[in-house]
């Protein structure tokens, strides 16, 4: 009779034992499946953010503060004295907290790309707008950089006091995004 | 025989035991799958709506507006009903989709006007550029396509109802309070001299879900809007906002949106902007001051104009013709 009932405590156990692995294996197999479809939605959602910033950054021109301007209509170019301007008053804690907002992480840069001078590579500043042909309005970088997104398109540079029009290239990186 | 009677027992209670926990299981999943559902939908629609919306936003030409009609082919139907809603605060506004955990579009320079929440299948946007009096950014209108816009006009205000021009894809209705007929889903502008009191309100409205009244007081001076609050049945105070003869964009603001407390806010963060692209031309026009020494072209006075405009929007036409009077030497804006 001992033996029998050993014999079934054992059976019982084992039982318990394999129903406890049953149920641990089901409940890692629902979690893993929970974990992926998640990270497959936050990624869904983080792809949608890339695809927002990219046509965000390519319009960048379109911002009042760098497009050209004429009687208050807008023009499909970009103001080379707003440039300056932008980058001076970026100095400033007010305008450069907006912009930061706006933004976020990013280096915003104006290059003039033809007519090809040797000055091209000289940078623009308040102080120093001519014989040059680089314009960094907007540089914020995070502490660490984990990814970067790197957008540029082809634009006009209008240059109001000289009546002419430049062919520029916008770069915008973008830090974290 | 008792200890196999226990046995037995005790297998049963093991079998229930063991079952319900399995069960528990897969009902704890189902809930989870659903909810998981629900997020990647959400993700879903949200990602559509900003689609729609930087799409139709890319189609406006210099200085137009655009509109995209949900019954149109490229329109936006979500083919389900989803909740959109907008946050405001001071430093930013967001749209959302449900609760908003994950599917949110946050809005960078854009300004929208839209109800606090409404429930949808579609969505019908306006897109009109704002310049007040300088380009400052675009506003985004969003409507229900179900949602009926009454603008209630009287003598005094019949005139400037009727040259209200408020793009077609939008049911709007002008009529005068004796012909005014509500529905579901309405949105009541008053234009009139005194706006109803909240008893007549209460009657109009009767047990039509979804309506909304807003009353627009034009003697003021910059304009006011007021929002009829249901919970303590009475008028907001009102809220100030600015228009021009040419331009009525913060208007139709007033009648797309269904809060004091979003109108207020989306209306700051559209001033706010006007006020820092001011102080911008403001330099700006110093800058050109000392570029452009051509005597007859007032930079510095321009200058100063528009720092003071920082302060007082009423300035505006002052602004505008200064500018307009600088025709000739280089273009403030």
């Amino acid at each position: 009779m001992g033996l029998l009932n050993t014999k079934g405590q054992l059976q019982i156990q084992e039982t318990i034992l394999t129903v406890f692995i049953f149920i641990v294996l089901i409940m890692f197999g629902l979690i893993f499946f929970y974990r992926v479809q998640s990270a497959s939605i936050v990624d869904d959602f983080n792809d949608f953010q890339k695809e927002k910033a990219s046509i965000d950054f390519i319009t960048l021109g379109d911002l009042p503060e760098f497009s050209c301007s004429a009687g208050g209509i807008k023009g499909n170019c970009i103001d080379a004295v707003k440039l300056l301007v932008f980058m001076k008053l970026n100095a400033t804690k007010s305008f450069r907290d907006h912009y930061i907002s706006t933004f976020g992480y990013a280096n915003i840069t104006f290059y003039q790309v033809y007519p090809k001078l040797e000055t091209n590579k000289n940078r623009c500043t308040p102080n120093k707008p001519s014989d040059c042909g680089v314009w960094q309005v907007y540089l914020y970088q995070p502490k660490k950089i984990t990814s970067k997104l790197i957008k540029d398109t082809p634009v006009s540079l209008y240059f109001p006091e000289k009546d002419t029009y430049i062919i520029g290239n916008l770069v915008v990186e973008g830090y974290n995004v | 025989m008792h200890k196999k009677g226990e046995g037995e027992q005790f297998n049963w209670i093991f079998v229930l035991v063991a079952g319900s926990i399995i069960l528990s299981f897969f009902v704890m999943f189902t809930f989870k799958y659903v909810e998981l559902q629900e997020k990647k939908q959400d993700v879903e629609a949200i990602r559509f709506f900003g689609g729609k919306v930087l799409a139709a936003s890319s189609k406006i030409d210099v200085g137009d507006s655009g509109a995209l009609d949900s019954d149109a082919e490229n329109g936006l139907r979500f083919g389900y009903s989803v909740l959109l809603g907008q946050l405001c605060t001071d430093n930013t506004s967001t749209v959302y989709v449900n609760k908003g955990d994950l599917a949110k579009y946050k809005l960078k320079d854009e300004v929208v006007f839209m109800p606090r929440e409404m429930q949808i299948n579609a969505l019908d946007i306006w897109i009109l550029p704002w310049k007040y009096p300088f380009q400052v950014t675009n506003f985004i209108y969003l409507a229900d396509p179900k949602t009926r816009f009454y603008l209630v006009k009287d003598a005094a205000s019949r005139d400037f109802v009727d040259a209200l021009e408020i793009n077609s894809i939008f049911n709007v209705t002008k009529v005068t309070k004796d012909q005014l007929r509500l529905t579901s889903k309405s949105k009541v502008i008053y234009f009139t001299s005194e706006p109803p009191s909240p008893v007549d309100l209460k009657l109009l409205k009767g047990t039509f879900t979804d309506v909304s009244f807003v009353s627009i007081n034009l003697r003021k001076k910059p304009m006011e809007a007021s929002f009829f609050d249901f919970q303590t049945s009475s008028w907001s105070s009102g809220t100030k906002f600015y228009v021009t003869e040419e331009d009525k964009a913060q208007l139709y603001g007033a009648i797309f949106s269904t809060t004091k407390l979003n109108f207020e806010c989306t209306i700051n963060r559209a001033i706010t902007k006007v006020k820092l692209l001011s102080s911008f031309y403001s330099e700006r026009a110093n800058l050109l001051g000392q570029i452009d020494t051509k005597e007859g072209c007032h930079y510095a006075e321009m200058s100063k104009t528009l720092l003071a405009y920082t302060k007082d929007l009423s300035l505006v036409d002052a602004v505008k013709q200064q500018n307009l009077a600088g025709a000739g030497c280089l273009w403030v804006f």
